[in-house]
């Protein structure tokens, strides 16, 4: 043997040695055979010794169910349990003498050099990702304490698997989002076990029946029948039911209209370990289907017995629905009037006026309306009135958009006949007005001439028949009012005829009334009445003077009438750029509700038998002021006298009736 | 006031009555007035008449030749023309119609015996 190799073979045996050395003393550790180790490290001998040296330390190290080391203070492994061998699924002699570090997911070492340093001051722990030898991650949670022994440092590590626990807590999760799914839901979701029990119910379930389902049999809790058969006994025997109506007795209530579906639950060895059987509350959606069936007929049943002819008609406008009263009518079949098609019924010179009307009312959506003659099954025309509103859609999908149109059609024959005759009526009326207004006044004028001629001969005798004056004086009275009476019939006819024109000339109204008062101071002394003309300050307008004297000379002959006995209150003010007239009687007054009403032709709120008169004054003078661009009003209370404002523009401002 | 027989109003009237009556009244009061029943005899009569009236109460409507036209014919003539014309209707048109016939006034009838006094008095006598 050469010295080298005699050197080498030395060499060998002393590393041998060592290495049995090294076993022996790691399986004395594990044995417990050992207290303390020196260990010869750069900066010369180290002494570590085992915490809880005691053997009892020892099993318990190795019994706990966490994984448990002792590192050095830089983490090499210096014994480890077996537990935390198998948490990173290695060898436990290849952990002893490791680094904690290889024990860790990469991405969580520098957490675990923090949790190493923290240690050495305080107790620390942290939930860190561990790699087992595969490279899967390991959830899990450590703690590191010091521990000093005679002046040195080491650490102690306790790792808890949290494998188990996440999986807890994932089933919890799960079982909780499924409970909060049973709550939630809007249909009855029940789950059966294989004897047909319920074991599961959502809330909807429990208020479907009323109680607490759970622990009974579903056939007691909900008692239903399909197809004559129990439905928990059909899911469980395999078969699956889609949205099958059936109808669930409540007790105490009328019965529910459910749609029910069932499926068996299938175990592992493919047997139904039970059922799950959902049932829809579709009660109130029949209810409503049935409302709008009924409500559907009574439409039918009212649109087919109205005298009118009704129609429906799309957003477009086509015609898609007829009554029966319109096919009676026109006896058009359904074809012939859908659409458009309806136009033909209506007269030649009708129809492309009215085709247009229609287009623009469906399209900007306004509401139609127009009269027209209809062609009827005698071929004769009759005249109807045409209406139709837009149906909007419900609100959500296509709010306030036109859906569809309805439309009724009233024959207004009759009506428009007897308008016609009316019209023809009041026209003949008024022109016979007219004529009897003319014809009259030549003999009054003669009469009231005779009459004035034969005053002013009584009053130029000397020693006169004062009883004869006065008689004559009465006589010319008379007449005036029956002047007055023509004049007012003549007024109407040409205020309706429009033959009302106004002569307009600059004069003081406080001048016109004082003028038209002392005309007028006989008739009221007679009724007992005192014309009180307040202080006037003047009032300069442009007006027809003669119709303003008309105006006073009615507002002051009513209230001589309604007021007689009592002072009768006129005033002329300028208010505002207009002039007043004011007109107070203390007379019987007019009730509110007559008070627009006496401004009409021949009306008046004082019954006819009690007090005389045409009802025109009023009228008459309310076209007046009208025709000035003025106002009449009237304040009034019964018993409380009445008072009368005429306001005029000091401007007349001409204004004709039926003028654009 | 001319008392000479000729006559200082002229009538033209087609109602009898109305003027009789207002020729009365017009006697009564001495103003000496003539009548005529339509404007083709007040025209004949006017054309006639040696010394003109100073007025002419006329009415509108009358059979044959109108008011408005007797107007017409009666400023056609030179030596007619400027005899002073005041109406006298129970026409509603009475107010324009003056305007339009250029005529010098115009009553509405049934009119007051003192109107009717004024308007003579006020052209019927020149003198006055």
């Amino acid at each position: 043997m050469s010295p080298r190799r005699a050197t080498s073979a030395a060499a060998l045996e002393a590393l041998q040695l060592r290495l049995a050395e090294a076993e022996q003393t790691l399986g004395a550790i594990r044995a417990g055979e050992v207290d303390s180790l020196v260990v010869e490290g750069p900066g010369g001998l180290r002494v570590y010794t085992l915490e809880g040296a005691a053997n009892s330390y020892r099993v318990m190290f190795e019994a706990i169910s966490e994984g448990a080391a002792t590192l050095t203070e830089e983490g090499l492994i210096l014994y480890c349990n077996e537990r935390l061998a198998r948490m990173v699924d290695r060898p436990l002699q290849k952990v002893m003498g490791a680094s904690v570090r290889e024990l860790v997911a990469e991405k969580a070492r520098p957490d675990l050099d923090a949790l190493l340093r923290s240690a050495l001051e305080t107790d620390s722990r942290a939930e860190l990702p561990m790699l087992d030898a595969n490279g899967q991650e390991v959830p899990a949670y450590l703690s590191v304490s010091c521990v000093h022994d005679e002046g040195q440092r080491a650490l102690c590590l306790i790792a808890t698997d949290l494998r188990e626990q996440k999986r807890s807590e994932a089933i919890l999760a799960a079982e909780k989002l499924a409970r909060s799914v049973l709550e939630q839901a809007a249909e009855a979701i029940i789950v059966c076990d294989d004897r047909g029990v319920v074991i599961r119910a959502s809330g909807a379930a429990a208020e479907l029946c009323g109680g607490n389902p759970l622990l009974r049999p579903f056939d007691e809790v909900f008692p239903l029948r399909v197809d004559g058969e129990s439905v928990a006994a059909a899911a469980l025997s395999g078969r699956v039911l889609r949205a099958v109506p059936a109808t669930l007795p409540c007790p105490g209530a009328p019965p529910a209209e459910v749609l029910v579906s069932a499926a068996p639950l299938s175990g592992s060895s493919g047997g139904a370990i039970g059922c799950v059987i959902t049932l829809v509350d579709v009660t109130q959606a029949r209810r409503a289907e049935a409302a709008l069936r009924e409500s559907e007929a009574r439409f039918r049943a009212l649109a087919d017995n109205i005298s009118q002819l009704a129609w429906m008609a799309n957003a477009e406008g086509g015609l898609f629905w007829f009554n029966r009263r319109w096919f009676e009518y026109t006896q058009s079949s359904p074809e012939e009037a859908q659409g458009w098609g309806w136009i033909r019924w209506l007269h030649p010179d009708h129809q492309e006026r009215v085709a247009s009307k229609a287009r623009r009312c469906f399209q900007s959506g306004e509401a139609f309306e127009d009269t027209f003659p209809m062609r009827g099954k005698d071929g004769q025309h009759r005249w109807f009135l045409a209406r139709a509103l837009p149906i909007q859609g419900e609100p959500g999908e296509g709010s306030g958009k036109v859906t569809r149109w309805f439309g009724t059609n009233t024959d207004i024959t009759m009506q428009r006949e007897a308008e016609e005759a009316l019209r023809q009526a009041v026209t003949l009326r008024d022109q016979f007005l007219s004529v009897a207004a003319h014809e009259l006044r030549t003999p009054i004028t003669a009469l009231s001439l005779q009459l004035e001629g034969l005053e002013r001969m009584l009053q130029k005798q000397a020693n006169g028949d004062e009883r004869m004056l006065k008689k004559t004086q009465s006589a010319i009275r008379q007449v005036d009012r029956l002047g007055l009476l023509v004049e007012g019939l003549l007024n109407v006819t040409r205020i309706v005829s429009g033959q009302f024109e106004l002569q307009l000339e600059q004069f003081d109204l406080a001048e016109v009334v004082k003028e038209t008062l002392d005309r007028m101071s006989d008739l009221a002394a007679r009724a007992g009445c005192e014309l009180r003309m307040e202080p006037a300050s003047s009032a300069v307008g442009t007006w027809d003077r003669s119709r303003l004297e008309q105006v006073v000379t009615n507002l002051v002959t009513n209230a001589i009438k309604y007021g007689a006995g009592s002072p009768i209150d006129i005033s002329v003010e300028r208010v505002d750029g207009a002039a007043e007239l004011r007109v107070r009687d203390r007379g019987i007054g007019i009730p509110l509700p007559d008070q627009q009403r006496i401004f009409e032709r021949f009306e008046r709120a004082a019954p006819a038998s009690h007090y005389g008169g045409l009802g025109l004054g009023l009228y008459i003078s309310r076209e007046i002021a009208l025709a000035h661009g003025g106002s009449i009003q009237v304040q009034s209370e019964p018993g409380q006298g009445a008072t009368f404002r005429v306001r005029l523009p000091l401007a007349a401002r001409p204004w004709r009736r039926g003028a654009a | 006031m001319s008392t000479n027989g000729h006559a200082q109003v002229l009538v033209v009237e087609d109602d009898q009555d109305v003027r009789d009556t207002i020729l009365d009244l017009l006697s009564d009061e001495g103003v000496p007035a003539a009548g005529m029943a339509d404007g083709a005899s007040a025209l004949r009569f006017l054309k006639s008449a040696p010394v003109k009236p100073n007025l002419i109460l006329l009415d509108l409507m009358m059979p044959g030749v109108n008011g408005a036209e007797f107007r017409r014919l009666q400023m056609q003539d030179p030596s007619l023309a400027h005899i002073p014309v005041v109406l006298l209707s129970a026409d509603v048109t009475t107010e324009s119609a003056s305007v339009e016939m250029r005529a010098d006034g115009y009553l509405k009838k049934p009119v007051k015996l003192t109107k009717l006094l004024e308007v003579v008095q006020r052209y019927g006598d020149p003198a006055a």
